[in-house]
């Protein structure tokens, strides 16, 4: 499938799916599918630096948070249109994988790993001291009155908005994937020495899959403001958004587009599920980081790997 | 003829060790020089210091008339200088025609070399005896096969000159033969070649000319059977 | 003694007095990530497990804290010991570990969290020891025994490790490790196993490091997370795999703390670490003594 077309289906499947599922009557589906969603995005964009390029981001939550401060900082000043926030939220994540990439990819990729970590925490620490967003005890930001499109109530547009930055990130994804700049990424994250002497320029393509991979993400948290009414540090860099992001795409599969799509929706809604029948929050954590682990060390190349396999052996 | 790579003064420490010591050497086009010395003469230092995985701290390295010194190691390769490595370092996750699709993609195609990618590819691994396993994981290939596909992805970027890093060491005959007919082949397309060797047969039937490398400086540069025959190489191959 | 003056100099007290603990909580990973090569991001899990246990004890049976690690450290060494192996054979063997390790120990560090949130819940925990209330003061210098004695403990573990790594067949076994894994082999030194007891080693000094921790402060499980930074911080800043470099990296790191505390307030003296290992990583990778 060529990019254009898949582009066309994946925007007109979502659209679809967005508008069928209006017809759910349940309105707590809305919010279970907003964060279901959310890590569709966040799996998807970690999947291109982690997964492409075999750089491993342990700051997603930051990448995340920035994308949602963002959202704050547009709605203290002046209530910018979402399409605004959505799109400078993108860019400013986006920047700051880019400034992070020129920083650190120079060096051995743990020390990515590492620095990423470290952002998460500085960034913290400086939102919870930085009063125009609410430093610690958090800011309200209200969802607006009068709904567009004739949407029943906000969270109907939250999550349309959210399948749509779904289905970008998933295109993104699979274009970068089929492309001569995926087949460069792959040859980095197989041998990055061996890739630099087959003429692929490493250095400039992991600091441009670090900036897009940020930048998805930050994406994903322009409208987390709106969705809970209400921010604040605590939940904004919540360490599950860093730890399912890894986890989603292991368990899924990190070789293609699918994979971080089938983990995400898979963990997601068990985590939903977990969440609304039993009420433990906690365990969840437990589920993902216990699933993270037995993956990685079982299962190394994840459901799609099993596929994969299964498909190898019955072609034989 | 002109010089196609020229090395002046090249020197390079590592910390308080020198591995090279204000190296000269030149290739001219379509030239098949032998680089030989004993374990830790600086061969490889001085490959790396060409190919631009290493960059030397003086001297000057020129490829077709360009100053290179400054260049990443990827810029060189698409200049035309294109390096194998000594221990294979294939695209694991890739089938065997994807690894020749790199450097096909990101060297060759930028110097105008035309045609379909996997076309190229397939011609190459056909050259090389591969054309069998093109959709075999290269992850899983045989030692040989390893250093054949090495060879071959090196190929790929169309190179005006290409250095081969030990192809041969742990082979069998018959297996050094195969590599060698390789290299051999690569003059009839004009391609420059450095071998880098131990096994001095092989290298004594491929060189047009051969340099000998002692402690990070060249002792000998000319005719094979002068320079095996120069009582300075021997001693550093025999000991005192 | 004019009042700045002494806030600098109990600025300066208390960072030295921080720095000798996080040098003990910075061993470890001075160990695994500095000599061999094992990108131990699960470190401050073992760091607070061990004042988990510490506190256990203390609770129970009074024992003080810091005596109890190290007669349990044993236990900790031999979780050291199967971590390595599990590590091994899944990651490096098969050479995963750069990102497949990495997501592994972060997967660690996670249940390790999570699971002591669910047994102990997210209140802060503390111990009680006969010097824990005590502080010396000369003139309008303080010294709390709650610093004091961690510092001179961890100062005394760090000193032990150099010395047991330089002096002995097994250290320079491991300092060589990863410089030429051939020539140990040709020695008849297996690598593995030397990576596993160097590796056990590191952990055991997490499990120590962590009865520190709940001295110097009450513990809750979520905390471990700032050691991160911190522990890579001073490796880095030290050079990597130099024990008297995580010394002095960690007593720079423990002032640079200390004065941001005293005169930004505390709420910024997490960014600190990390700032500075930012730092560090773009501009001077090599760390402060590295060529």
């Amino acid at each position: 499938m060529s990019n254009r077309v898949f582009a066309v289906v994946a925007f007109a499947f979502a659209l679809a799916f967005a508008a069928a599922s209006q017809l759910v009557p349940n309105e707590y589906f809305f919010t279970a599918a907003y964060t279901v969603l959310q890590f569709v995005i966040l799996a998807t964009a970690w999947n291109i630096l982690g997964g492409y390029t075999g750089y491993v981001n342990f700051g997603s939550a930051a990448f995340f948070a920035i994308g949602a401060y963002s959202t704050v900082v547009l709605y203290n000043a002046f209530k910018a249109p979402l399409l605004v926030m959505i799109v400078t939220g993108t860019l400013a994540a986006g920047l700051a994988g880019l400034g992070l990439g020129y920083l650190t990819l120079r060096l051995r990729g743990v020390f990515f790993a590492i620095a990423s970590l470290a952002l998460s925490v500085v960034l913290f620490t400086f939102i919870v001291n930085w009063d125009y967003v609410g430093g610690a005890r958090g800011a309200y930001v209200l969802q607006p009155r009068e709904v567009p499109f004739g949407l029943p109530r906000y969270i109907h547009l939250l999550y349309i908005v959210m399948v749509l930055q779904a289905a970008v990130s998933l295109i993104v994804a699979r274009t970068i994937e089929k492309s001569t700049l995926g087949r460069g990424l792959a040859a980095i994250r197989d041998d990055e020495l061996a890739a630099e002497c087959s003429g692929v320029p490493t250095l400039r393509l992991k600091i441009f899959s670090t900036m897009v991979s940020c930048a998805l993400m930050g994406m994903a948290g322009t409208t987390f403001p709106y969705y809970l009414s209400f921010i604040e540090p605590s939940s904004a860099f919540s360490l599950s958004y860093a730890v399912n992001s890894i986890a989603m795409p292991l368990i899924g599969g990190m070789m293609s587009w699918i994979g971080p799509l089938i983990g995400a929706v898979l963990l997601g809604s068990v985590q939903q599920l977990v969440q609304v029948m039993f009420s433990l929050g906690a365990w969840n954590l437990l589920i993902v980081g216990a699933l993270l682990v037995l993956f990685v060390t079982l299962a190394p190349n994840g459901i799609m790997g099993w596929v994969e396999g299964w498909r190898r052996q019955k072609g034989r | 003829m002109a010089e196609l790579l020229e090395i002046s003064g090249v020197i390079k420490r590592f910390g308080g060790f020198t591995a090279l010591d204000g190296v000269d050497f030149a290739v001219r086009a379509g030239e098949r020089v032998g680089l030989i010395g004993p374990n830790g003469s600086g061969k490889s230092t001085l490959v790396n210091c060409i190919a631009g995985t290493l960059r030397n701290e003086e001297g000057a390295i020129r490829f077709e008339g360009h100053d290179i010194c400054a260049y990443p190691a990827h810029k060189r390769i698409r200049l035309g200088l294109a390096r194998s490595f000594q221990i294979p370092k294939p695209f694991a996750s890739m089938s065997v025609l994807d690894n020749l699709c790199v450097p096909l993609l990101y060297a060759a195609k930028r110097r105008g070399a035309h045609g379909p990618i996997a076309d190229e590819a397939r011609h190459i691994l056909e050259q090389v005896g591969l054309l069998g396993k093109a959709d075999s994981m290269s992850g899983g290939l045989t030692q040989v096969d390893m250093r054949k596909l090495e060879l071959a992805r090196a190929m790929a970027a169309k190179p005006k000159l290409l250095i081969s890093d030990e192809a041969m060491a742990g082979l069998s005959a018959s297996e050094v033969d195969d590599i060698l007919e390789l290299l051999l082949g690569l003059k009839a397309q004009g391609v420059a070649v450095i071998m880098i060797e131990h096994v001095m047969r092989a290298v004594m039937k491929f060189s047009e000319r051969i340099a000998v490398l002692v402690a990070g400086r060249k002792i000998a540069d000319g005719d094979p059977q002068a320079v095996v025959g120069n009582p300075q190489v021997v001693k550093a191959y025999l000991g005192e | 003694m004019e009042a700045s003056t002494a806030l600098v100099i109990n600025a300066i007290i208390a960072g030295l007095l921080l720095g000798g603990f996080y040098a003990a909580v910075s061993l470890g990973i001075s160990i695994s990530f500095g000599m061999l090569d094992v990108v131990n991001i699960a470190h401050p899990a073992f760091i607070i497990l061990g004042s988990y246990v510490a506190y256990i004890v203390n609770d129970r049976f009074g024992f003080d804290p810091i005596l109890v690690s190290v007669v349990l450290s044993p236990l900790f060494f031999a979780l050291g010991m199967a971590l390595y192996r599990i590590y091994y054979i899944c990651f490096e063997k098969r050479g995963q570990e750069s990102l497949r390790g990495l997501a592994f120990f972060f997967g660690i560090l996670f249940i390790t969290e999570v699971t002591l949130v669910l047994v102990f819940g997210v209140d802060y925990r503390m111990v009680s020891s006969v010097y824990g209330d005590v502080t010396w003061r000369a003139g309008d210098i303080d010294f709390p025994m709650r610093l004091v004695v961690p510092f001179l403990v961890s100062v005394a573990m760090v000193v032990g490790v150099q010395l047991f790594l330089t002096h002995t067949f097994f250290g320079r076994a491991v300092l060589a490790v990863a410089q030429d894994q051939l020539a140990l082999r040709l020695m008849g030194v297996n690598p593995v196993r030397v990576k596993e007891l160097a590796f056990a080693l590191s952990i055991a000094t997490a499990g120590v490091a962590g009865a520190f921790l709940i001295v110097i402060q009450p513990v809750q499980p979520s905390i471990g997370r700032e050691y991160i930074g911190l522990v890579f911080a001073v490796c880095v800043l030290g050079g990597m795999g130099s024990i008297w470099g995580t010394l002095i990296g960690a007593l720079v790191l423990g002032i640079a703390e200390s004065f941001t505390s005293t005169f930004f307030g505390p709420s910024w003296a997490p960014a600190v670490s990390f700032g500075l290992l930012l730092a560090t990583l773009a501009f001077r990778p090599s760390g402060l003594f590295g060529r």
